[in-house]
């Protein structure tokens, strides 16, 4: 059979070409490394070498190596029954199965030790429990990104800006947009009548969807829109979703001038702000 | 024969242990041939870079959530204020020499990984591989790719970066969505109100230690019931029940492997080195208020976005309580999936009547009704990943978002009908096309007795389609003998190719 | 050999060949090349050269125009002793880039909609007191003059030659926009990048993308601002076009409307250090990579390694 060794020797030499391209590749990426360190040229030159090297291993195993059929028995899974019984006699050793009581609070121990295992998971969470409650709630001055205040005739009309209560910029929950409409525009829920004093008018910029920043507005719809999914609330009907997957409206924020025509909060939020959860209504975070 | 050294290391290991007889048998251990049958292996060799990579990051990373000002390496970003995680991240990805680049390949490992999974799992699902006796390692492969998607989310989480912030808001407001106990899990999980300041630290703690580890024991696990079962194989010449056909272990078995495994790192080490992945020192730091358009998750969570973009607003208020919109979209739809994936083999028992334990594979055509679930399903997940880059679809295809949304809605519900028919037909047709001899599967009872002469598709067993019509046995014979309609001939023909190319065509 | 078997076989060999085709593709985009150059520092080499529209003598306001430009206008008679100048008929003789006068121009390309007098018809809104920071951007980014085409958001290339936007800006002000914002000055060599970062995913990512390249509203998408100028950048922020939200001088300082151009500049020219950006189109882009390369990759040696049946 000199053809079918001719044809072996010819692999082989495949291989030995694969294997050399691959050192030399590998060679390349460490240069590559200790050089210029170019990651486009190391990661190129060593999956390369991966590469040339799987060809080369995949040649020998096609060519050079052994290819079945090969046959093997499946195991037999089941065991004869005599052997199962006989396991199971062996359970019962000493009488075990039979003192049922002892076995019984064995299990209630194992309870009690799980569950005050459990109980530790307590240390995970912080020590308020309220989703409710903001910053806002005492009655804040409304502060730009910078810190800065916002007076009335800071913004014009068809504006929109994002705002925290000072002090509280990065605090959680907390962030504001502050809109300016046009006259006549907004249509205040019952009992928000004073809330929007000179048509600036602020919502929660936390999606009562998922909770992402609600900051597209749409100054001639006047629509806040969520970039996360696409969630979009009427601002002039107190932020009720017109489309998208959020049910309820965004909350709102309560205003009031100072009488140097600073903003700032006139209460918390009309509701907890953003997604809601079992005990919204209840504004905690359990029982 | 061997070298010396070997042969020393052998003979010392042996007068120790009696490893002889275990290195025979495990040398010898014979595996099927089937090119399908290597995609399991991929994603253990996806799992493995993973590990050395994410070790090797370990290093660099600083899992933490103090407040620093950047005075790096990378000018745009100077004088930003961002978490130290992030911060660490860009000093990975700008200063440290190749840290780009294993930093890339971590991710493309990542996103191929879970890509590996999903085929290797459509390949075990549309063969029937996950029958008796192989229901266990079903139950730990679906473990798997949860795990494997889990991680996936805490490691896009880690870096700080403005899409991470936005992925976790998502998952902060998923999880306090859950009713009874959503503001506890929410504030227990995550450390009270979103962002809390120890928020990268547990994640890290999950991301590098606790779900590795798991993956590592279950994926020992899941490849130790393989040894002892043995793999299945599609049947053939020579194969039967009792006899598995294939190449041993060594060498060939173990060359090949290998090899899988240096293409596998090959591929992924070009990628890292020459397409860019997750550019965070682009996307900036995240601060809560912050937000962009566009802003996706990893593909593998695409379809739970998708959900939750497409989901009505169903908001349940009962008596004092609240049921979010989210629930649904966020907590049902993954957590139905995933309980629906754990329990389709017992499903698939209890509908078929089939008790039998089988090591011989089904053709996908000759199980039209799975084949057209299966097909259906992976439609509607194809379309509510699509979901998840709505408005980039929207952008790029000029379409505005309210068609789009109703549009994509009707989708996931219509379109997997029309797929799964189509998948349904095909099957029917294909099945007058021959394949290799059929096999007869055995009972536990009957093993090692002579196999009792049963048809290769009991007569339970011959599920027909997904209302549950069950035509008699004989029908698969009449069926081979009749024209096809013309849709079905056309269909017939490409699916016939395909099915010959991949190799399921005996 | 069956026919079949021959097709299924290039199946095969054409599958990798398109993949490997389609990451050549990639290596190929022209953007690749910018990536090595744009290493050693980032903000200073990235934000020098900036054509821009702006003069400094243009930003002052339209209340008057004193300019080299009006100095015209001194030849004409004015229109009656005693009786102040006139700003719009000072500026109507300004003239544009083919010897045509502001006035001229007026009535070719703008008069049919907007009126005589610029106060609007059923065709067109009224620009009264809209400034010349609007006029200038609806010029200068060809939003103006429509054509018969519906309104167009991109690109921002300006249909009128400069000189013809330059003469109606004062034109068009001085007849009927005053009032409402100049042009402003922008220059994002003095702007902070980490600043602007901040500000502009704060303020305009959420619509625009944190790179600038565009996004979508509910019911119309968002244009991409990598082409506009910075001159344009300040205008659109002051006066709002569209749907977008205005920003006032009070809400968003000219330092920060420098910063918030700065970033952008720095955004045009990202650093992509990694390697090929797929058109900075986010983590779906990486997912189709895995599966149409990474993935078919894998399955291509793993059909070459195993067998069939």
């Amino acid at each position: 059979m000199t053809e079918e060794s001719d044809k072996q020797r010819r692999a082989g030499t495949a291989v030995l070409v694969c294997l050399v391209g691959a050192a030399v590749l590998g060679c390349g990426m460490a240069v590559v490394y200790w050089t210029t360190g170019n990651i486009g040229l190391e990661g190129g030159l060593l999956g390369a070498c991966f590469l040339l090297l799987a060809v080369g291993l995949v040649l020998w195993a096609h060519h050079l190596l052994p290819e079945g059929p090969f046959v093997e028995e499946y195991p037999d899974l089941q065991s004869p029954a005599a052997e199962e019984a006989s396991v199971l006699a062996t359970l019962h050793r000493g009488g075990v199965g039979r003192r049922r009581v002892l076995l019984g609070s064995i299990g209630a121990v194992a309870v009690t030790i799980g569950a005050s295992l459990l109980s530790t998971i307590r240390s995970f969470g912080p020590s308020a429990n309220s989703l409710a409650h903001t910053p806002w709630r005492q009655k804040r001055v409304l502060v730009d990104s910078d810190g800065k205040p916002i007076k009335m005739g800071d913004l014009p009309v068809g504006a929109a800006l994002s705002v925290y209560p000072q002090g509280f910029i990065e605090a959680p929950m907390v962030a504001c947009m502050l809109i300016h409409l046009p006259p006549h525009a907004n249509h205040p829920l019952p009992g928000r009548r004073a809330w929007a004093p000179g048509d600036y008018i602020c919502y929660s910029k936390v999606c009562s969807h998922a909770g992402c920043p609600v900051n597209l507005y749409d100054r001639v719809s006047m629509d806040l829109e969520c970039p996360c999914h696409q969630s979009t609330f009427d601002v002039t009907r107190g932020a009720h979703p017109v489309f998208g997957p959020a049910a309820g409206s965004l909350a709102q924020l309560p205003l009031s001038v100072d009488p140097d025509g600073t903003l700032r909060s006139a209460g918390d939020f009309s509701e907890p702000p953003g997604p809601v959860f079992w005990h919204w209504s209840k504004g905690v975070a359990g029982g | 024969m061997a070298a010396r050294p070997i042969r020393k290391l052998n003979a010392a290991m042996d007068e120790r242990l009696g490893s002889q007889h275990f290195l025979k048998t495990a040398l010898d251990h014979i595996f099927p041939d089937n090119w399908s049958f290597m995609l399991g292996e991929a994603a253990m060799y996806c799992f493995i870079i993973l590990v050395l990579t994410g070790v090797w990051l370990t290093f660099f990373f600083d899992p933490s959530d103090t407040t620093v000002v950047y005075q790096g390496s990378y000018l745009p970003l100077h004088g930003e204020s961002m978490n130290s995680a992030y911060q660490s991240v860009v000093h990975i990805s700008m200063d440290v020499r190749a840290g780009l680049l294993i930093r890339q390949v971590h991710h493309w490992a990542a996103d191929l990984f879970i890509a590996v999974i999903i085929c290797h799992q459509a390949r075990i699902f549309f063969t029937g591989a996950f029958r008796k006796p192989r229901e266990i390692n079903w139950l730990i492969g679906v473990t798997l790719l949860l795990l494997s998607i889990f991680n996936g989310f805490t490691g896009y989480s880690l870096p700080g970066d403005l899409m991470s912030g936005l992925g976790l808001r998502i998952g902060y407001s998923i999880a306090e969505s859950i009713p009874l106990l959503g503001g506890w899990t929410a504030y227990l999980f995550f450390g009270g109100q979103f962002p809390s300041n120890e928020l990268t630290h547990r994640l890290f703690v999950l991301h590098v230690f606790v779900v590795p580890l798991l993956i590592m024991g279950l994926l020992g696990l899941h490849l130790a019931l393989i040894w002892r079962q043995k793999h299945t194989q599609f049947p053939g010449t020579g194969r039967t029940e009792r006899k598995l056909v294939g190449s041993q272990l060594w060498p060939t078995y173990a060359f090949r492997s290998i090899a899988l495994m240096c293409a596998v790192t090959g591929l992924l080490f070009i990628l890292g080195g020459l397409v860019q992945i997750n550019p965070i020192w682009e996307y900036g730091p995240y601060h809560p208020y912050m937000a962009s358009s566009f802003a996706q998750p990893d593909w593998y969570t695409g379809w739970m976005e998708g959900s939750l973009r497409l989901f009505p607003p169903w908001r349940l208020h009962i008596g004092g309580w609240t049921v979010s919109e989210l629930f649904w979209s966020g907590v049902v739809i993954p957590g139905g999936t995933f309980l629906l994936m754990y329990a389709y083999p017992f499903l698939e028992r209890w509908w078929t009547g089939d008790h039998l334990s089988h090591n011989l594979l089904d053709r996908p055509r000759q199980r039209s009704g799975r084949t057209a679930l299966g097909v259906a399903v992976l439609t509607a997940y194809a379309v509510l990943t699509v979901a998840g880059g709505q408005d980039v679809f929207g952008y790029y295809l000029n379409l505005q978002q309210a068609p789009l949304t109703f549009g994509l809605r009707g989708a996931v519900i219509g379109l997997p009908v029309i797929t799964g028919w189509i998948a349904w037909r095909v099957c029917r047709d294909l099945r007058g096309v021959p394949v290799a001899p059929t096999e007869v599967p055995e009972g536990p009872a009957s093993s090692g007795a002579t196999p009792s002469p049963k048809p290769f598709l009991p007569d339970r067993a011959a599920w027909q389609g997904p209302h549950g019509k069950r035509e008699p046995a004989v029908a698969a014979a009449t069926n081979g003998g009749r024209t096809p309609a013309r849709t079905g001939d056309a269909l017939t023909r490409v699916a016939s190719r395909l099915g010959r190319t991949l190799g399921r065509g005996g | 050999m069956s026919l079949r078997r021959t097709l299924g076989r290039l199946a095969l060999v054409w599958v990798p060949v398109l993949a490997v085709a389609a990451l050549g593709g990639w290596l190929m985009v022209p953007g690749r090349g910018s990536t090595a150059a744009a290493s050693a520092s980032p903000t200073s080499s990235t934000t020098a050269p900036i054509p821009s529209t702006t003069t400094p003598g243009q930003t002052t306001t339209t209340a008057a125009p004193p300019t080299p430009l009006s100095n015209g206008t001194a030849n004409h008679p004015p229109a009656s002793p005693g009786v102040p100048v006139n700003p719009a008929t000072a500026a109507a003789n300004i003239v544009g880039a083919n010897g045509v006068t502001a006035k001229v121009l007026w009535q070719q390309d703008c008069a049919a909609c907007h009126g005589e007098t610029g106060r609007g018809t059923d065709r067109a809104p009224s620009l009264a007191g809209v400034g010349e920071a609007a006029v200038d951007f609806e010029l200068t980014t060809g939003r103006m003059p429509k054509k018969d085409s519906p309104s167009k958001t991109e690109p921002f290339s300006p249909i009128l030659p400069e000189a013809d936007i330059k003469a109606l800006d004062r034109y068009v002000t001085a007849l009927v926009a005053h009032g409402g914002p100049a042009i402003p000055t922008v220059n994002p060599l003095a702007g902070d990048v980490a600043k602007g970062h901040e500000l502009f995913t704060e303020d305009c990512a959420a619509c625009h993308n944190w790179s600038g390249s565009g996004g979508i509203l509910y019911n119309r998408p968002v244009p991409a601002i990598t082409e506009a100028t910075p001159t344009q950048l300040g205008e659109a922020l002051r006066i709002g076009p569209d749907v977008m939200p205005k920003f006032g001088p009070k809400e968003l300082s000219s330092s920060q409307v420098n910063a918030i151009d700065a970033y952008l500049e720095q955004a045009k020219h990202p650093y992509d250090h990694g390697g090929d950006p797929i058109s900075h189109l986010g983590p779906f882009a990486e997912g189709a990579v895995v599966w149409l390369v990474a993935l078919v990759g894998v399955m291509f040696v793993s059909r070459w390694i195993g067998k069939r049946g």
